[in-house]
């Protein structure tokens, strides 16, 4: 007689509610994630343990890097192209359609007003590779006469009413350039505006609210 | 995989073959997590903080000054290297150091606004009674933005109710200069 051998069993797993989970969190995470734009100044915004949280819509962000370097982003395409006609009419050109193009993509712009009828009007590479100074205001480029930040804040303002401003400061920057800014602000009669931070944990104790 | 290598015995005619409706899901599901762990390792679900801040209109040379009693006012100054320097009152005031620390500005601001056994105004104008404390922020020129964030923060930790952010000036430059601070040294 022959040995009986044992059965041999073939390990198989169902994964069926395994792949169901995975697909679900990889359709939520897809869904949600939104890629970090390509950010023309680099920013470390200083930690504060102020909790309140950003409604980005409608706003005028004022990013001003360690060195002082001044970038004005708008927070929507309406509002930049928006401002892109208000700089277009006061500068006496049009961009062409590649240019606005352009121009309502950037997060951020630190092209002198002078200078932005000559950035529109290169290629795509060249509008991209087109080295930004900064937006004048008096602390980067010491001609007060010339302060470029109270027009970006003007055409912001004009291109949406509700336009609402915030400074985005790098820890190391001097506050010398912050106040310019505060004070550029202030000669609107713009009086409350936002700081960025990032969260730090708050101290226990009285601290706490 | 093993299903997969099942032979189909029999082959050829007679009984129709049957095949196993199972699916090889290695591969896919190999996929699946890896793209997930992509977008579970890339996505921010922090969105920036913001802090408000409220300055007063500039200057209208309409506006009168508003007297304060001497006592009531702290004035911070953030100096350079991360330094405080502060003073109570103005009449020939003694300028000390201090830093950012729990132990630094935070205890001296703690002591100026929540005196024990007095009520604090919290800000609200009331005839006397309670202690009104007022701190006077003053960043320098060698201040970082991060200094002025931070003190700010600490106005909001040490609750304090009035508190005005103002420039330096000259009388305030040559007090920490008398006080043998290097503060100014190029």
């Amino acid at each position: 007689m022959p040995k009986v051998k044992p059965k041999r069993h073939v390990p198989v797993i169902d994964m069926t509610a395994m792949v169901d989970v995975a697909f679900l969190l990889l359709t939520f995470f897809i869904l949600t994630t939104t890629f970090r734009p390509d950010e023309k100044v680099v920013v470390d915004t200083p930690s504060s343990t102020s909790t309140t949280e950003i409604t980005p819509t409608d706003m005028m962000t004022i990013n001003v890097d360690a060195t002082g370097r001044c970038f004005v982003g708008f927070a929507d395409i309406p509002s930049r192209a928006g401002v892109l006609d208000k700089i277009e009419a006061d500068y006496g050109f049009t961009a062409s359609a590649e240019g606005r193009q352009f121009f309502i993509l950037q997060t951020s712009v630190g092209v002198p007003l002078k200078e932005i009828a000559t950035w529109l009007s290169g290629t795509k590479e060249q509008m991209k590779e087109y080295e930004q100074k900064g937006v004048q205001y008096p602390y980067f480029f010491k001609d007060p006469a010339d302060n470029d930040l109270k027009r970006w804040i003007l055409y912001g303002r004009t291109a949406n009413v509700r336009t609402r401003f915030a400074i985005k400061g790098d820890q190391n920057s001097p506050y010398p350039a912050i106040q310019d800014v505060i004070s550029t602000l202030q000669d609107w009669n713009i009086n409350k505006f936002n700081l960025i931070t990032d969260l730090e944990a708050a101290p226990g104790g009285e601290g706490a609210e | 995989m093993a299903e997969m290598m099942q032979k189909d015995s029999g082959g050829g005619k007679g009984k129709p073959k049957k095949r196993s409706t199972r699916i090889d899901m290695t591969a896919m599901v190999d996929v699946a997590f890896l793209l997930l762990t992509f977008f579970i390792l890339t996505t921010t679900m922090a969105t920036p903080k913001v802090m408000e801040l409220n300055v007063p209109p500039k200057k209208d040379p309409k506006d009168v000054d508003v007297d304060v009693k001497e006592s009531k006012v702290l004035t911070v100054i953030m100096g350079k290297n991360d330094r405080i320097y502060y003073y109570f009152g103005i009449t020939d005031p003694e300028v000390k150091k201090t830093n950012f620390s729990d132990t630094g500005i935070r205890k001296i601001l703690m002591d100026h606004i929540h005196k024990p056994g007095v009520p604090n105004c919290k800000g609200k104008e009331t005839t006397g009674g309670c202690w009104d404390p007022i701190v006077v922020l003053k960043p320098t020129e060698n201040s970082k933005y991060k200094n002025v964030v931070d003190i700010l923060d600490e106005m909001s930790i040490t609750q304090t109710p009035k508190y005005a952010l103002t420039k330096l000036t000259e009388v305030d430059s040559t007090l920490i200069v008398d006080h043998g601070f290097d503060e100014f040294v190029k």
